[in-house]
């Protein structure tokens, strides 16, 4: 019972600071104090208090898809385990759900975003459709690899297998944990694949295609995607962390969302964006990644790895 | 920790597999070096203390810091474009990598023999470095990154060293050592000097050398 409580209250209010905390380490480079930890809730619920502005052009669908993405994150969120190594909701062959529930999400998005018939937000559907096309069949590659690896029907399970302590776990765990790290920074849209503080329409994917939300939807976006950086950063937690005590295992969980926060920060404080033809190669790495991941199991359960 | 080491060596790689700076280049050989010392020493316990100390020179000093940074100073010195050109383009650069990482594995398991003399997943990842190594030479435009190809080449013996014999004689890796000096210093010289000729070197201008 106390786990899913955590785990609710951990869904609910952690995106914001996991946002904030993205923040300060920007500032902390930038050589400024830096924002509180919750300003992105505070923005959250000014944006919930304020009204809309909807395009005469748009259909019912450019209404409905901020919403559809949101409860889509949700719902995906509930399927990964969280503080207590447990999830909400587990059933056998739950990632395949959970990767489709990320596609829906994508999906209303990019229609939402043709739905106002600007050209700059087709243009950025259009990349977010490709980019995503990439980053599927991997992500299916990496936890179908795990899953046979571990005999793990579904992600608790996949967590119970992560504490065995294989030596040649570590390694098919370190690149899991890259290839998803490579996957969070195109779901989440950060740099170097996309920048979220820019509003040059020619340079953007995801931040062109949410230019004519305004108000509570926009305060759903904005939720929405730091909700998927910390469902795909708990992924990464839950992969990469050892057998722990219960007392020890929360304090770990959150220590790796703040790991890969400082890291995201700093990333997006050193890098530039990559250029736009570069964006592919980047995340075809994951591609690259996780067939190397696939190879290395093929020759452990066949016997020419010891 | 080995196992750890191995896949990061195997991740450089793939980054020489998809970058296209030459600096990239530079810093990937560099990593490599360091990644070997960290091998060596992994392994120090079974070998020899003048081996070790040996190997940990060659990697750390020769391989991490004099060759790399003898390469930028070439680069430095003769202007050359950062941009690596290469014949195909990087996105494919980086797929072709990753199949030949996975024939490597594949080719890992058909040899892979139940003693337990070879060390498979040193193999795997060495076959696929030489492969890349020569993949790289093939498909890079320019005369330098030759010399680094070379390099990774040489980065991949060193592993399968490691991978077959559990360390590598003394007389091998003083011949090896040797045999890179001349190739970089060649190389660097041969870059140097043909630089007054041509203002870019490109393996197609040296088909001007002909009659």
């Amino acid at each position: 019972m106390a786990e899913i409580i955590a785990n609710i209250i951990f869904i609910i209010l952690f995106p914001f600071i996991f946002l904030g905390l993205v923040n300060r380490v920007k500032s902390f480079w930038g050589g400024r104090k830096g924002p509180p930890l919750i300003q992105p809730l505070r923005d959250f619920i000014r944006l919930l208090k304020k009204g809309e502005v909807i395009s005469a052009t748009t259909s019912f669908i450019f209404r409905i898809a901020p919403s559809i993405t949101f409860a889509s994150a949700v719902t995906a969120a509930t399927l990964v385990p969280m503080i207590g190594k447990k999830s909400l909701f587990s059933f056998n062959a739950d990632f395949i759900l959970f990767a489709y529930l990320l596609a829906i999400g994508r999906f209303f998005t990019v229609i939402g975003a043709m739905d106002t018939g600007s050209s700059f937000e087709g243009m950025g559907a259009s990349r977010e459709a490709v980019f995503s096309s990439l980053v599927e069949p991997a992500f299916f590659v990496i936890i179908g690899t795990l899953a046979f690896f571990g005999k793990a029907a579904s992600f608790e399970e996949l967590v119970e297998f992560s504490g065995s302590g294989f030596e040649i776990r570590v390694v098919v765990s370190a690149l899991g944990v890259i290839a998803l790290l490579i996957m969070l920074i195109t779901e989440g849209c950060r740099v170097p694949v996309d920048d979220p503080n820019t509003h040059l329409e020619l340079t953007m994917i995801h931040e062109v295609m949410v230019l004519d939300n305004s108000g509570p939807d926009l305060g759903l976006i904005l939720y929405s995607s730091g909700l998927k950086m910390v469902v795909i950063g708990s992924l990464i937690a839950d992969i990469a962390l050892p057998k722990l005590p219960a007392a020890a295992y929360v304090p770990a969980f959150i220590g790796v969302h703040v790991i890969i926060a400082a890291l995201i920060g700093t990333i997006e404080s050193l890098m530039a964006r990559l250029r736009m033809s570069h964006v592919p190669q980047f995340i075809f790495f994951m591609c690259s990644i996780s067939v190397i991941m696939l190879a290395v199991i093929v020759l452990f359960v066949s016997g020419g790895l010891k | 920790m080995k196992q750890f080491v191995i896949i990061l060596f195997g991740l450089t790689m793939l980054y020489v597999g998809s970058t296209s700076r030459i600096e990239a280049y530079i810093k990937a050989l560099s990593a490599q070096g360091a990644l070997l010392f960290l091998l060596v020493l992994l392994d120090s316990a079974s070998a020899h203390l003048g081996n070790t100390l040996f190997l940990s020179f060659e990697t750390l000093i020769v391989k991490a810091v004099l060759i790399p940074a003898f390469l930028i100073k070439i680069v430095r010195k003769n202007d050359i474009n950062r941009e690596l050109e290469p014949n195909i383009p990087n996105f494919f650069s980086l797929l072709i990598t990753s199949v030949i990482f996975t024939l490597g594995f594949y080719v890992t398991y058909w040899m892979s023999d139940p003693s337990g003399a070879v060390r498979p997943f040193y193999f795997g990842v060495s076959i696929s470095t030489l492969i890349t190594g020569f993949f790289v030479i093939i498909t890079r435009k320019k005369i330098i990154t030759h010399v680094m190809g070379f390099m990774l080449i040489e980065n991949g013996i060193f592993l399968l060293a490691l991978a077959i014999a559990r360390e590598m004689p003394f007389i091998v890796a003083l011949g090896v050592l040797l045999d890179i000096f001349m190739a970089v210093y060649l190389l660097g010289l041969f870059v140097n000097k043909i630089q007054d000729a041509f203002s870019e070197i490109h393996v197609d201008t040296l088909a001007k050398l002909k009659d």
